[in-house]
């Protein structure tokens, strides 16, 4: 194949596709000059992307806010004002606008949607949460990638689809000498060495391999990930070898992350949730990697191994029950001073949401949305949003620091229809559908809302979380929620683009 | 259940129309015209337009109707101030003169852009610039800019890549010097030849 030309642009604006963007990609891993054209464009996108936003002057707005005075519209028929609209300058979510859509919600006649969750879109929404999470487990993002991915002879997936596996590199934003607390249990040199793994990322670039092995249920299941890094760039990920052939690949970005938020505040649940050990130190990958056990009791419910050169987690075991049910170590691995990102995603966005504030949780409970701050004890509400791909979604998410859970509520009434392959189970005298796997799904309906909890715990924590939550027979009546219509009809003032 | 007739759309009132998206066509005005006068013009233009047509818009492409508006806009005016100065000199003067600027008022703001990349922005030619804005600015899909400006996606396509060819060349030209000379931006004025 000739050089790409033309095609470095489109490459880097996520406008290849299919074969054209597999044969480019492919024609990247040999040609040097290629890969200089598409590094050289990339650099001046970004620094495009990265110009200053320059703002009107104050004599603008009031000659355009003056223009009805000297205009005509074309048409003499013309409705002003509509008294429920209400304007509202730029900005991010407040507790002023979120009060505002109560408001404008107003009280209307209540209907029952029917409601299909969409589990799937739901799982990439989690699989892109959990990306942003320092600590996050590399098992979930294989498993990932193989779930929502596509066999080796389908199509490539479309920049939508890989956008929404997109997930991210660490967003550290650890101050130098920022330290969690540690609690009585806990051992510094053990919090110290998971501080270093949560920042090396951001300073060291490496490949290799990585195996995962998921023995939750009786059917082990293994995946191998071929994984690069480099930091600024983000890190790409291979799935190149698992059960049922398929393979993936997908590419996390560090700027996609930083939105999210987090400040360390995972390793700080971690900490808060276990008592966390410093227990010697082994070989993996052929490097010595300093072990520390995390347990809460006596029970052990993780072993995280850390490489003493460059603080990369280099293997990461999780038990329940005090049985080994998911690990993900590195077979091999390298660290290098530079590298260059093969696979290039489309740039710049994540599917939006709309931060909430988790002070408004009374309000949105009021609403019949269920936000608890703790969940099952240990878990804590980290953040808050209403996905901007549906009007109706509030998504809560939740971590203990070693697993995560997301939970989306919509209000409406369960449609089962969309939920093959879901087990209908019974815990405790809890119904729901429920998918086990990584993540595991669960599905139900609570009067008149409908809640999918989409987790990587392992099963007795998953199963405590969903027990945690609301389950009571639905409503005949449904309370239509008045804070989603109010967002309806605020509209675009929430769009974080506005 | 007697469900509510589909509200009818009332369109927003012009002080919101004005709070909401004037900062955004002026921004977008701004990266197009290099400049904060013609981009303040050409932001009232926009609303002038806006206000007058108002009536026939219907909910839900707002914010690509302002974008149509601002970029058709942007082009008329740079193509007529093109057009005027060719008028004025002799026939093969843009044989003579391959750098004619299309860049109206290059001088004037020169001082006030605080990057080479804004320079070498409000240099490209007119076509190329605005795809480029439309792209890397504004987010748009190569999709979505071949409609906004109402040409083929492989036309966008060739003026996003030649235009960010002339980019860099302009930054690796400004790199060394800061006072560079200037003759004019536009290596290729014309900016029809390399469409596809």
């Amino acid at each position: 194949m000739s050089h790409l030309h033309h095609k470095v642009s489109a490459l880097v604006d996520g406008e290849l596709t299919g074969s054209a963007r597999a044969r480019a990609i492919n024609h990247l891993r040999g040609c040097g000059a290629c890969r200089h054209e598409v590094e050289q464009t990339l650099i001046l996108k970004r620094r495009v992307c990265g110009l200053g936003a320059v703002e009107p002057s104050g004599d603008m707005f009031v000659r355009l806010g003056a223009l009805p005075h000297h205009e005509r519209p074309a048409s003499p028929r013309r409705r002003f004002a509509n008294a429920r609209r209400v304007g509202v300058g730029v900005g991010s979510m407040s507790v002023a606008v979120l009060t505002l859509a109560y408001i404008v919600g107003g009280a209307e006649p209540p209907q029952v949607a029917s409601v299909a969750p969409p589990v799937d879109d739901f799982a990439a929404e989690f699989a892109a949460e959990t990306g942003a999470a320092p600590l996050s487990d590399p098992a979930v993002e294989a498993m990932n990638a193989t779930a929502v991915a596509y066999p080796v002879s389908a199509e490539m997936p479309t920049p939508a689809q890989v956008q929404s596996v997109v997930s991210s590199p660490p967003a550290v934003h650890l101050q130098v000498g920022w330290a969690p607390e540690t609690g009585p249990g806990d051992d510094r040199a053990a919090v110290d060495a998971l501080g270093r793994a949560m920042v090396a990322p951001e300073r060291v670039a490496y490949h290799g391999d990585r195996v995962v092995i998921d023995m939750a249920s009786d059917e082990a299941s293994m995946v191998r990930v071929s994984v690069q890094h480099v930091p600024g760039q983000g890190t790409s990920f291979d799935v190149t070898d698992s059960p049922d052939d398929a393979t993936a690949t997908f590419v996390a970005q560090g700027e996609a992350a930083s939105a999210r938020g987090f400040a360390g505040g995972q390793l700080q649940l971690l900490v808060d949730a276990y008592e966390l050990t410093a227990s010697g130190s082994t070989v993996v990958a052929g490097r010595a990697a300093t072990v520390i056990s995390a347990r809460r009791g006596q029970e052990l419910v993780a072993r995280f191994f850390v490489d003493n050169a460059t603080g990369l987690m280099v293997r990461r075991e999780v038990y329940d029950g005090g049985r080994l049910v998911r690990s993900s170590a590195f077979e091999s691995l390298r660290t290098s001073d530079e590298g260059f990102l093969s696979h290039l995603p489309p740039e710049l966005t994540t599917p939006a949401a709309t931060a909430v504030s988790t002070r408004l949780t009374p309000i949105l409970n009021d609403d019949g949305y269920a936000c608890p701050s703790t969940l099952s004890d240990t878990f804590q509400l980290t953040s808050l949003d209403r996905l901007d791909s549906s009007s109706d979604v509030i998504h809560a998410a939740y971590s203990d620091g070693l697993s995560s859970a997301s939970l989306f509520e919509q209000r409406g009434q369960l449609r089962t229809g969309g939920l093959q392959g879901f087990p209908r189970v019974d815990i405790d005298g809890t119904k729901l559908a429920l998918r086990e796997g990584l993540p595991t799904v669960a599905v139900w309906e609570s009067e008149g809302t409908v809640y999918t909890l989409v987790t990587d715990a392992p099963m007795s924590t998953s199963a405590a979380l969903v027990a945690a939550l609301p389950h009571r027979p639905p409503v005949a009546a449904d309370t239509s929620s008045r804070l989603v219509r109010g967002f309806e009809t605020l509209g675009s003032l929430l769009s974080p683009a506005a | 259940m007697d469900r509510p007739p589909e509200q009818e759309w009332a369109p927003p009132s012009w002080d919101e129309i004005v709070r909401q998206h004037s900062g955004r066509v002026f921004r977008l005005a701004y990266r197009l015209t290099g400049n904060r006068h013609d981009a303040e013009d050409l932001t009232q233009e926009v609303f002038v337009r806006v206000f007058r047509s108002l009536q026939s818009y219907r909910p839900g492409t707002f914010e690509g109707w302002l974008h149509r508006i601002t970029t058709n806009l942007f082009l008329d005016q740079a193509r007529r101030k093109q057009r005027i100065r060719f008028d004025a000199l002799p026939d093969d003067a843009a044989d003579r003169l391959p750098g004619l600027l299309p860049t109206p008022d290059v001088g004037y703001d020169e001082q006030r852009f605080d990057s080479d990349v804004e320079l070498a922005l409000a240099d490209l030619p007119p076509d190329f610039r605005v795809a480029v804005v439309l792209c890397d600015i504004e987010g748009l899909s190569y999709e979505e800019i071949a409609e906004t400006l109402n040409v083929k996606i492989g036309t966008v396509r060739s003026r996003i890549h030649r235009g960010r060819s002339l980019l860099r060349k302009a930054l690796a030209h400004r790199a060394p010097t800061l006072h560079r000379q200037r003759v004019g931006g536009a290596v290729d004025a014309s900016n029809h030849g390399g469409d596809t």
